[in-house]
């Protein structure tokens, strides 16, 4: 009977006991963020992949595992993935990660939030944000308060490693200061000119660069274009200098292909995370955008 | 006068011009320790009193920058009609939130309060209305903070027997019951006043156990007279990623409890069932599920030893992001007992606007062993306002 016990135990070993803290990150691009900060301290996974709308993923019996398992949640919070993570929260059953706990790591903390609605909102706008617009990581400003945020909640989970992910800060951001520098160069040309994006997902890089969305192919937040849309989208490109149409991979391509064969303009399919096009790092990631843009914004 | 305004568009070119905005915008190296210490106190101290205000003529008055923080629950409602044709009129009290008869049929008003108690409980309340009655649906609380692993739900609510039973009208893929749901739990399924108990195991892939210990007030296969029956259920789940893009879910459940053919003597109902779950999702607004359930019940009474087996089974392609189209196949009589052999065939197509506007068409062809071949069609117009917690997978 004692052997049995015994050998039923070690069995658990391999679930229960691991030196790493485990951080599960809602998408590659937190996760990506969360690696660099904890370093050899952390092993880090995302449930989303970089080619998935971060609105639209299944609650998955898988993910609830991975989150049953965690130590660590991260996540972009702002209601980005309310389609998807409560209820797996919920099923993991996992008091480590829950709101309010240090395990339970919001990135939208300390953040400059925009688009927060000021007046009373509805769904006839769309599938608007009642807490301000949640696409918050394409701006290198934020990624700056988010790495701090990320080291705070380790260095208190894992007090030993504290040095050891201040160290790891202090090297991200002195990197991200540098790329800044080249970066803040590159878009220098991007300021003040006009495109065309699908989602609103591109605020916070416009905020940063100055680049300006003038319109977007949905005509509200989550709302496929009608036609009439893109005639007004025509003839908007016909009246004021637009420069390009900008789009995610995973929007449905037919409309914005229409509006670039129509317009002659170009149309770019950007990545917004980690994941896609091998992008590994959050600096790729940006580098990538910004030659993407360099392209053809002039 | 001019010299100032000349003043001006010189600064201003001056300010705008390329080469100075490139001296601004050439990054200082920051000094980095300064820089995590004052994002970190700003993290810390979140501001929460601000006071900003906002002038109206020559008033001035505190803005609520955090917006409408009054811990409020979530308050959702979500309506259900439907236009029906019947060539063969349902029976009156079988339909449940099904369409119930030819022309207009109010299914469902759904209202639901949720929200976190504190940090130790989640609760639901979930009121349904008809055009004449409002029932509770569930009205249950979850726990959120026992040790890893382990939860408890208490109250009264939808029991996790297979797929189709634990969830409301407006998840599930078509306008109506399966077959087999409805002749086994009645019409709205089976949900009782009880606990359940669940625990996820540590294991790699998703194992769940659930069990349940209820009144058993459904009157379709249990509600014993007497005071000391309850109703056992229990479900074991376990789910896994077969690829990147496809998911499988297997779950096997059980219900036994006393049934009320007799007064005094105890005569047991067992259920049983298993199902299985296919989904792909290759891309973001594409995705396949196919579903299939099987239930089996034994309902004892002093004279009669009645088993009877049904089973659906449907494919939903969802082929861009706001269309939907089924197919369900429902077969009773596996065996056939108390309830007669019936084959139904059923194709849908589903629009949603979007998130919170459905609608959707549906045809049925019904046979009953024994009689004519009826045919149905439903017109479903569901929409959904406020914030609803999402739904489980």
């Amino acid at each position: 009977m004692k052997k049995i016990i015994i050998t039923f135990l070690t069995l658990l070993i391999p679930f229960t006991a691991s030196a790493k803290l485990n951080v599960v990150a809602t998408l590659p691009v937190f996760a990506s963020i969360a690696q660099e900060i904890g370093g050899d301290r952390v092993q880090t996974r995302s449930l989303a992949r970089g080619n998935q709308d971060p609105h639209f993923l299944d609650a998955k019996p898988t993910f609830v595992v991975a989150l049953n398992q965690a130590d660590v949640l991260i996540h972009g919070g702002l209601e980005l993935e309310i389609g998807w993570l409560p209820p797996i929260l919920v099923q993991a059953r996992n008091p480590n990660i829950n709101p309010n706990t240090p395990g339970n790591v919001d990135l939208s903390e300390g953040l400059n939030i925009l688009e927060i609605p000021q007046t009373k909102v509805d769904r006839s706008m769309g599938d608007v944000h009642p807490r301000g617009n949640p696409h918050t990581w394409l701006d290198p400003e934020n990624v700056r308060i988010m790495a701090v945020n990320i080291a705070e909640h380790f260095s208190e989970l894992d007090g030993a490693g504290k040095s050891y992910y201040q160290n790891q800060l202090k090297k991200f951001l002195e990197a991200l200061n540098e790329k800044m520098i080249q970066w803040n160069q590159e878009t220098a040309k991007l300021k003040k000119k006009n495109v065309i994006t699908y989602h609103k997902s591109l605020v916070y890089f416009c905020h940063w660069t100055g680049l300006e969305v003038i319109a977007t192919v949905e005509p509200k937040p989550g709302i496929p274009p009608s036609s009439k849309h893109v005639d007004d989208l025509l003839d908007k490109i016909a009246s004021i200098k637009v420069q390009a149409i900008i789009m995610e991979s995973f929007y449905p391509k037919k409309v914005p292909e229409y509006l670039s064969e129509k317009s002659k303009l170009p149309l770019i399919m950007i990545p917004t995370d980690v994941g896609e096009e091998g992008i590994k790092t959050y600096f790729e990631l940006i580098d990538t955008i910004i030659q993407k843009m360099r392209k053809v914004i002039s | 006068m001019k010299t100032k305004i000349l003043f001006w568009i010189f600064a201003s070119c001056f300010l705008t011009h390329p080469l100075w905005s490139q001296e601004l915008l050439a990054f200082k190296a920051r000094d980095t320790g300064q820089e995590i210490k004052s994002i970190s106190q700003n993290l810390k101290g979140t501001p929460t009193s601000e006071t900003e205000t906002r002038a109206f003529g020559p008033f001035q008055y505190p803005v609520n920058q955090g917006g409408f923080q009054r811990l409020l629950p979530d308050i959702s409602a979500i309506g259900t009609f439907s236009g029906a044709y019947f060539s063969t009129e349902p029976v009156a009290g079988t339909t449940g939130a099904d369409p119930a008869k030819t022309g207009f049929n109010l299914q469902e008003i759904e209202l639901a309060v949720q929200s976190v108690i504190d940090p130790y409980f989640k609760a639901d309340i979930i009121l349904a209305f008809g055009e004449a009655s409002v029932e509770l649906e569930e009205g249950y609380f979850t726990t959120l903070n026992l040790p890893k692993g382990f939860q408890i739900r208490g109250g009264k609510f939808r029991l996790p027997f297979g797929r189709q039973n634990p969830k409301h009208l407006e998840t599930l893929d078509f306008a109506d019951n399966t077959l087999a749901n409805k002749y086994f739990f009645g019409p709205d399924g089976i949900k009782e006043l009880g606990v359940e108990a669940s625990y996820l195991l540590p294991t790699p892939f998703f194992l769940q156990l659930q069990g349940t210990f209820s009144n058993g007030d459904n009157a379709t296969s249990f509600n014993s007279l007497r005071k000391k029956d309850f109703l056992y259920q229990g479900r074991v789940s376990t789910s896994f990623d077969t690829s990147e893009n496809t998911s499988i879910l297997l779950g096997s459940s059980i219900a036994t409890g006393a049934n009320a053919t007799t007064v005094d003597s105890g005569q047991l109902t067992n259920i049983i069932g298993g199902d299985f779950l296919f989904k792909w999702k290759p891309a973001s607004y594409r995705s396949l599920v196919w579903q299939t359930e099987f239930i089996y019940r034994r309902m004892n009474s002093p004279t009669s030893f009645n088993r009877d087996g049904g089973l659906y089974s449907y494919a939903d392609y969802q082929f861009s992001k706001r269309w939907h189209a089924g197919l369900r196949y429902d077969q009773m009589g596996l065996p056939a007992n108390s309830i007669a052999r019936e084959s139904r065939i059923t194709p849908a197509i589903t629009f949603n606007p979007t998130e919170f506007s459905r609608i959707r068409a549906q045809y049925e062809y019904d046979k009953i062993k024994g009689t004519k071949s009826a045919h149905a069609a439903f017109l479903q117009f569901e929409f959904s306002m406020g914030p609803h917690g999402a739904h489980a997978f």
